[in-house]
């Protein structure tokens, strides 16, 4: 853990200042929208993060991740709803069960490849999505509150000031956030690259490339799945029409591809930009009949057009300018 | 010396089509052993079933007395057979130390031991100097060089190259053939697909002749060459072992 952060002390002062500002940024600019935009980021950011475990780094591309997305926030609707239990908890419980279901489904899905894959998780999701339209144990197509009276904000996480939302979902992304950087040079993600690279060649050098597919998948799971609980405690009402469908899943994916495929920080970027074009196209153009859906179109277009590499490559190609100049004494690998 | 790797038998049917029958050899230990025979002869195939990306029809392949016949690649591997493609399959997105990292985490799970392990195998290998290059940018023969190395850094004991020396000039030809010999002084035994004669002649103790998936022969490189079969196999004179 020592180790971890001496090797990384640059992107440990980077993330510091970063923080700081995150910090900082919504007490300065004190307008509601913001606040909320803010939060909004943040729940994109975590679930970008965790689609990247196996569609950036394993190369595997879900566009069903949005199955996690709603069983995360259903079970802690649920929960609160027939059982009065905290979402500090029950977050944990459906991460679990997301696991549990990637763990099943992967085993045979993961086997597929490329279009056939993402057709297929897609299909998944579908299914998903169409269970819990029907199954009215759990408010069916009509949805669940989870916003209760007279409760403790903070043990139900049911806040009245939006900034709450913030600090808390800040804390979580900040917690995944290290959690990537620490794996993002391990035999772990190694290992992934090698079977987004070559599954042949990955199998050759030793790597059971089912196991480690699924075991990413699984992960990947758990994160999105808490970005759909997080997600489900601020709006404090859900339905399947608003978590899960396909939409939700290739918002996830375009978060990821957007920011930068396979980095750490990339969804981070991702969510930045694209929750801000996205909100601001809605408040702005929003009357206006599906304006603010064009506009945000052309937008995405527009970004992947001329940024193929992702928001993130900006970054990375300036820094490797300074690196030849000699500016920066940063290592190259290593 | 005991023998490192025996096939026994072994057939491979790809439906109806018979891309190795009845094949039975063996290598030693710290042998290097090449395996020459004409287009089609099912030298690949050989070597797939080896390595486990497919499973033998009939036979045995049979490795330090342990049956692998139906192991999965990765447990070959780990095992300790390491190979390389015939189309170098690099990890064009990678490093090459990175390339190299994957293979030396196969028996390790300490970085830091990995990364000592990676830069004695890119020392070994001659390429230390494109250590930080992304794998994408290599020419062919770099490209070779850096399947080897992947290969070396899982330690194998027995190391299986398919065609490491097709398209390189004579000089990179000479170099590849040094490397070959280093690696064999360190005890690695070597099955090795060879087209060039030269080569195979050079290096081979013993060298295994396949024609039409058949076993014609095996011997010393000079047993070989000087075996009417084999040269009828190789001038194409219609022999009756090529079905004809």
């Amino acid at each position: 853990m020592k180790k971890f952060v001496t090797d990384n002390k640059k992107w440990f002062v980077g993330l510091f200042v970063c923080l700081l500002i995150a910090v900082i940024f919504p007490q300065v600019v004190r307008i509601r929208f913001v606040w909320n935009l803010l939060s909004l980021i943040l729940v994109w950011a975590i679930v970008g993060m965790g689609w990247n475990v196996i569609g950036g780094y394993c190369g595997q591309v879900s566009n069903g991740h949005s199955l996690f997305y709603g069983i995360g926030a259903y079970t802690v609707a649920i929960t609160c709803q027939y059982w009065k239990l905290s979402p500090w908890i029950s977050i944990w419980i459906g991460a679990a069960i997301s696991v549990a279901l990637a763990f099943i489904m992967g085993k045979p899905l993961l086997r597929l490849k490329g279009h056939v894959f993402a057709i297929s998780t897609m299909a998944l999701a579908e299914c998903g999505r169409i269970i819990f339209v029907n199954w009215k144990w759990i408010g069916g197509a009509t949805g669940v509150y989870i916003y209760t009276k007279n409760v403790n904000e903070w043990l139900y996480m049911q806040f009245k000031n939006p900034l709450n939302y913030y600090y808390v979902f800040l804390v979580f992304t900040v917690a995944i956030l290290i959690v990537i950087k620490a794996l993002d040079k391990s035999k772990f993600f190694y290992y992934l690259r090698t079977i987004k690279g070559n599954e042949m060649a990955a199998e050759s050098v030793g790597i059971n490339a089912a196991k480690y597919k699924n075991r990413a998948y699984m992960m990947s799971a758990a994160i999105v799945s808490i970005g759909g609980s997080l997600y489900a405690q601020f709006l404090l009402y859900i339905d399947p029409s608003t978590l899960m469908t396909l939409n939700i899943s290739m918002m996830i994916v375009l978060t990821a591809v957007m920011g930068g495929v396979g980095t750490v920080e990339g969804p981070i970027l991702g969510a930045i930009v694209l929750t801000t074009i996205s909100e601001y196209t809605r408040v702005y153009f929003g009357q206006y009949g599906g304006l603010d859906l064009i506009l945000y179109g052309v937008l995405v277009i527009l970004i992947v057009l001329f940024i193929p590499g992702g928001i993130l490559s900006l970054f990375q190609k300036w820094n490797g300018k300074r690196v030849k100049s000699g500016k920066s004494s940063e290592m190259v690998g290593g | 010396m005991g023998k490192i790797l025996e096939i026994k038998n072994a057939t491979k049917r790809f439906g109806g089509l018979v891309a190795n029958e009845n094949v039975t050899f063996d290598v030693e230990e710290g042998e290097i052993v090449g395996v020459v025979g004409p287009n089609g002869a099912g030298k690949t195939t050989m070597f797939n079933s080896i390595s486990g990306a497919h499973a033998l029809t009939e036979g045995n392949i049979i490795f330090k007395g342990q049956d692998i016949t139906s192991m999965k690649p990765y447990d070959i591997c780990r095992l300790g057979i390491g190979r390389t493609f015939q189309i170098p399959q690099s990890l064009n997105e990678l490093k090459v130390y990175e390339n190299v990292l994957v293979g030396a985490l196969c028996k390790r799970n300490d970085m830091e031991a990995a990364m000592a392990h990676v830069d004695d195998i890119l020392q070994l290998c001659g390429i230390s100097d494109m250590k930080y290059e992304m794998a994408g940018k290599l020419n062919v023969p770099q490209k070779k060089r850096l399947e080897i190395a992947r290969a070396m850094a899982t330690d194998p004991e027995l190391l299986l190259l398919d065609e490491t020396m097709a398209g390189l000039t004579a000089t990179e030809r000479k170099d590849a053939v040094e490397l070959i010999q280093k690696i064999n002084s360190k005890g690695v035994a070597i099955l090795t697909i060879e087209h060039n004669m030269d080569v195979v002649m050079t290096v081979s103790r013993r060298v295994v002749v396949l024609v039409s998936g058949k076993l014609l022969t095996i011997g010393t490189p000079d047993e070989v060459t000087s075996n009417p079969k084999v040269i009828s196999a190789y001038l194409g004179g219609g022999t009756k072992t090529d079905g004809e």
